[in-house]
């Protein structure tokens, strides 16, 4: 079950970091600054600087797995919480303020708190905009399952 | 080993379940049954909890099957006092709670 496990995130690590890489040099030549300021041939198309927008389906992926992230957190927040109210420990204290932070944390990194201070323009990163987030949801998810199974 | 003991109390959903286990045992070894019946839960989670406790090394077991007896293990004895006040309190709510004074161990 252990190794089944750890076989299942270092093969979807792999898959992450693969597609990353695959993507990288396209979302790169984009962003280049150079190339952005003189419209030139790109490697991934001509793209102006006016016409470069964040990518709404990387947006919309990021704010469903910051979403995820944030159930998984609350969920998270209730067992140390209940826990709490029963053994007032230091250790429970620290679980739960380390929970509350990452909770503003993936308040902070859905896409649409900033839009919501008229903020729109995310940084376009591509796939790395949504890399890390996911690899936050595995981390979470771990986290659950043994608190949970134990 | 502290810190494995604390996630084990504090960090998982059964937690404080575990706690009464290990209050119970640190006061008199007992087996699944005793413990079932003080307790007040299933005989199927308090087995559980004997099982995770002793994967952690912090009960120890002798007998056999239903004569099975369970005891605090050295590491946690070593350690016993850190988390002596909090057991203790949380052991007072719990009888308070369950008014189950008679049940004196």
């Amino acid at each position: 079950m252990k190794r089944k496990l750890a076989m299942g995130l270092m093969i979807l690590a792999m898959i992450v970091i693969a597609i990353a890489v695959v993507s990288a040099p396209s979302n790169f030549a984009m962003q280049s600054p150079r190339g952005m300021q003189e419209g030139t041939q790109l490697i991934g198309g001509t793209q102006p600087l006016e016409s470069v927008r964040p990518n709404m389906l990387i947006v919309n992926i990021k704010a469903l797995i910051t979403l995820g992230n944030l159930i998984l957190l609350l969920c998270l927040l209730f067992i140390y919480a209940k826990n709490y109210g029963q053994i007032k420990s230091q250790f429970a204290m620290g679980l739960i303020a380390f929970i509350v932070l990452l909770i503003m944390q993936a308040l902070t990194s859905n896409p649409f708190v900033p839009a919501m201070w008229g903020i729109h323009r995310m940084p376009i990163l591509g796939l790395f905009a949504i890399v890390p987030d996911v690899f936050e949801f595995v981390a979470l998810s771990v986290l659950l399952y043994i608190s949970l199974k134990s | 080993m502290k810190r494995v003991i604390w996630w084990l109390i504090v960090g998982t959903r059964g937690g404080v379940n575990r706690a009464r286990i290990i209050r119970a045992l640190n006061e008199r070894p007992s087996n699944a049954n005793q413990l079932t019946e003080l307790l007040g839960l299933d005989y199927k989670t308090v087995r559980h909890h004997l099982k995770v406790l002793m994967d952690n090394k912090i009960i120890t077991a002798t007998g056999d099957r239903y004569g099975t007896v369970y005891f605090l293990s050295s590491y946690m004895e070593k350690d016993y006092e850190v988390f002596k006040d909090h057991l203790d309190k949380m052991w007072d709510k719990f009888k308070s709670e369950k008014d189950i004074d008679n049940k004196e161990i």
